[in-house]
């Protein structure tokens, strides 16, 4: 029993990782402008094509990587000055359904480019289950653990200790005071959505050897995703960790203690309770209205 | 020209444009699309209610749609019902589960509002996907004609007739709808809650009452769109199909009911002519959609009522005030 | 004469910080009482108290013969109340006239079905008060403004068309929140006479205001306000001489 339980907990918290990375890309970009950036499932889907793509080509794992998240980081940065940009004061949601068409932009490109088959890249250090007692762990999962705790690390450093993560946080407490202060919030943006482009290649990276991808992974990973942002409160970076990590694990549970096909629907349930309950989230601030 | 002039002239052009249709003699196919056209049209103008004029974002609009769909096929299938009473207990369903959802969920607001809707599009979703001895899983479950006292409703020419009847129907009482004290304080909760409750306005109950509107407009429309299809599948009742709905409202223009007729035959036709376009299909929409939103940001028909109108309204002045033109309309 | 709105022993504090402590004071009906205070002094908190917007800890409120503590702003605007806001709730999606007609709801027929068919009864009530509208407008002076969309207008005329929304729907009492705040001095000027205006349609005025030289000039009784503490209540002229306001506010002579 304590085998499964742990076995389910493995794979829930792999999983997790990285609905947590696709929650920070939304919560970068959201923190930046309000804006939920719709096309954020998409970034993760050019990160783990791209690079099965290059590794296909005969290209070295490690070098693939890199260059996906490069490429995607440049997608990132792109959209936001030939999309986002242009069309800066227009209402939210007009914005929220332009990064949607960025999302079919980026998925149509990929097809024309690639194909719509499915792709896989090979486990980073192979395949061989690690044992712990008679738990079986796949290494993929240490590594999808580990790199997600660094790139927390490195988050939780780039913002608390250089002035271009700071200026980020400013910018989300107050764009206007930040502008005043010389910061060039546009830059900003370009960079929270080349960051969010990043994040969203790495964890694509991570887990595709373990589920497989293909242009049309991008909608389901961006749903996840999403929820799992709702899940933690949007606003917040521990908030998209705890609610990646949570989402993943209710949802291994589930499918492993009471039925697969209903595994997803106990995320949404939950997040509704979370909603009508706690509104702003585990994390999110609270927000009050001056009248 | 008066509004209720104005609404009336508007109105008999559109009757007129859906009357010409049939006389180009067109093929089975393009009626079936003008058919779809219309029902999904219905459900964009109660969407816009909701959304473009109370405010009220909805990522879960096709959880209504589909389950009045579901509630058709269901009841006739599995239980003989006649396809009237079908559709209206679905309605009625419909309306009691939206009535019961709405006060905790419109409390909250923006993106937490979205978050709970998506929520429940996601539950109806996989309730009709897994549940298969009903609803016949993801393959979906075929839906008998649509009968009413023995006469069935078929034929290209007479659904197309029903989805223009309750398209014209649904446009002249929205118009209605928004020029009425009812649809003012629905624009005014959008514009400023906090005004609007000062002015006497029952925001939580006028939320409500919108939301149930939608979401039986929605219902009545999936169940006809199931018997004309023939088939349902859990894609109804889905999240793709409700950004879709969303789409249609943003890109036609909020607040804007003609703007909803435009929004959902631009999004249900562009794909058919987009076909030409062969693998280019996915790039291609999404750049017309990204492209056409940068550029008339407010949603097509909003945008153009603009453009036409300047400069008579576009430019505020007189003496002794001098309003100054806050850049492009809200 | 009763007092239009009786306070007593109104407290109000968020967390540790005690807005407004052990208030008492009437407002009389035809008057123009302000409200005055340094920054923080709780103004902003007992105009939100008396729109029902916060529920005080303790106390109560007194509106035109009811007890209306705690009560919800909806219920508040169905006994007579309205009210201006300080930082703008102007509704910018719609248009001038649409704004000042949501100051009228109570008096109209908000029903969805009537609304839907257009009823006779439902388009003669709305031609009457979008007579009243257009008339509101002009005696504010955005008459040429009416049918433009809110977002155009600059932002004294939406102060005004604030007070043209407060108006409309024949209220007991206004609440003017910070009215003068972000005007220059002629439209100062303009304001103040509108509030005069409106005072001598026989219509009572709670005003919140910095400007010394307006309040002075379109009050009668002056609420001072220090620390969320009442500092002197009475006439214009009272308060002027009261010593402890002087020393408050220029320091003991």
């Amino acid at each position: 029993m304590a085998t499964d339980l742990l076995q389910f907990l493995f794979s829930g918290l792999t999983v997790g990782a990285m609905y947590a990375l696709a929650a920070l890309g939304y919560a970068l970009i959201y923190n930046a402008s309000h804006i939920v950036n719709f096309a954020q499932g998409e970034f993760i889907m050019v990160g783990a094509i791209t690079a099965a793509v290059l590794v296909e080509q005969g290209i070295a794992l490690p070098v693939a990587i890199v260059g996906a998240v490069l490429l995607t980081l440049l997608v990132g940065a792109l959209t936001e000055r030939l999309a986002i940009r242009p069309a800066q004061g227009a209402p939210l949601v007009t914005l929220l359904i332009i990064t949607m068409g960025v999302g079919l932009i980026i998925k149509g490109a990929v097809q024309l480019a690639f194909g719509k088959g499915t792709y896989s890249l090979p486990a980073f250090s192979g395949d061989t289950p690690i044992l712990l007692g008679k738990t079986a762990l796949a290494p993929q999962s240490l590594w999808v653990a580990g790199c997600t705790a660094v790139v927390v690390l490195v988050l939780a450093w780039y913002f608390t200790r250089t002035l271009g993560g700071k200026s980020m946080l400013a910018t989300s407490y107050n764009p206007l005071a930040a502008q005043l202060m010389g910061i060039d919030t546009r830059r900003v943006l370009m960079m929270s959505f080349a960051l969010a482009g990043a994040l969203g290649a790495i964890g694509g990276v991570l887990t595709a050897p373990i589920t497989f991808t293909s242009s049309e992974a991008g909608t389901v990973l961006g749903l996840k995703g999403f929820a799992a942002a709702a899940l933690g409160g949007i606003g917040s970076g521990a908030g998209a960790l705890a609610g990646g990590l949570l989402l993943g694990v209710i949802e291994a549970l589930t499918a492993g203690y009471v039925s697969s096909s209903y595994k997803d629907a106990v995320a949404f349930v939950l997040l509704l309770l979370v909603l009508i309950f706690m509104p702003r989230g585990l994390f999110g601030s609270k927000v009050t209205e001056r009248v | 020209m008066t509004p209720l002039f104005r609404t009336h002239a508007v109105l008999a052009v559109l009757a007129l444009l859906m009357l010409a249709l049939p006389l180009l003699d067109p093929s089975s196919y393009i009626f079936d699309l003008a058919t779809r056209v219309g029902f999904t049209a219905v459900v964009v103008i109660g969407l816009n209610l909701l959304f473009g004029y109370a405010g009220q974002v909805s990522l879960g609009h096709a959880a209504f749609f589909g389950l009045g769909g579901y509630a058709s096929a269901i009841l006739t299938t599995h239980f003989g019902w006649p396809s009237m009473a079908a559709l209206a207990i679905g309605a009625v369903a419909v309306g009691a589960l939206a009535f019961v959802i709405a006060r905790p969920i419109l409390r909250l607001a923006g993106y937490h509002l979205a978050m709970a809707t998506l929520s429940l599009a996601f539950i109806v979703t996989i309730v009709c996907t897994n549940e298969q001895r009903w609803t016949g899983g993801s393959d979906g479950m075929p839906v008998p004609p649509f009968t009413l006292f023995g006469w069935t409703l078929e034929g290209d020419l007479s659904w197309y007739a029903v989805a223009s009847a309750c398209l014209l129907l649904v446009t002249w009482g929205a118009l209605n709808l928004a020029r009425s004290p009812a649809g003012r304080a629905l624009q005014a909760i959008r514009g400023s809650e906090v005004a609007a409750r000062l002015s006497g306005i029952d925001v939580a109950r006028a939320k409500t009452r919108v939301f149930v509107l939608s979401a039986v407009l929605a219902s009545v429309m999936g169940s006809l769109m199931a018997h004309h299809a023939g088939f349902i599948t859990p894609a109804a009742t889905g999240l793709p199909r409700s950004v879709e709905f969303l789409m249609m409202v943003v890109l036609g223009g909020m607040a804007s009911i003609y703007g909803s007729i435009v929004g959902a035959a631009l999004v249900m036709l562009l794909p058919q002519v987009l076909h030409a376009f062969g693998a280019w299909e996915t790039l291609v929409m999404g750049l017309i959609l990204t492209g056409t939103l940068i550029f008339m940001r407010n949603g097509i028909v909003p945008t153009l009522r603009f453009w036409l109108q300047m400069p008579n309204k576009r430019v505020v002045s007189s003496a002794p005030e001098s309003a100054q033109p806050e850049g492009s309309s809200k | 004469m009763s007092a239009l709105i009786e306070v007593r022993h109104l407290s109000k504090a968020f967390g540790g910080v005690h807005a407004i402590e052990d208030l008492s004071f009437d407002v009389g009906p035809s008057t123009v009482l302000a409200i005055v205070g340094p920054n923080g002094a709780g103004k902003t908190t007992l105009i939100n108290l008396l729109t029902g917007n916060y529920v005080a800890d303790a106390g109560t409120i007194d509106m035109f013969g009811a007890r209306v503590t705690g009560r919800p702003p909806e219920q508040l605007a169905r006994l007579g109340l309205s009210r201006t806001f300080q930082n703008l709730q102007v509704c910018m999606n719609m248009s001038v006239i649409d704004n000042v007609l949501i100051g009228a709801h109570l008096k109209m027929n908000d029903s969805l079905l009537a609304g839907i068919l257009q009823t006779a009864s439902l388009r003669e009530r709305e031609a009457h008060w979008r007579a009243q509208a257009r008339q509101l407008l002009n005696f504010v002076g955005l008459g040429a403004f009416a049918d433009a969309m809110a977002a155009q207008l600059s932002y004294g005329s939406l102060k005004r068309l604030e007070i043209a929304r407060a108006l409309i729907g024949e209220p007991r009492l206004v609440l003017m929140d910070e009215p003068a705040a972000g005007l220059n001095l002629s439209e100062k000027t303009e304001i103040a006479d509108l509030i005069k205006s409106v005072s001598a349609r026989g219509v009572s005025i709670v005003l919140v205001e910095h400007d010394m030289k307006l309040v002075m000039g379109v009050s009668q009784k002056l609420l001072v306000l220090n620390h969320g503490r009442r500092l002197a209540f009475g006439t214009t002229n009272e308060v002027r001489h009261d010593p402890a306001v002087i020393e408050a506010y220029l320091g003991a002579a």
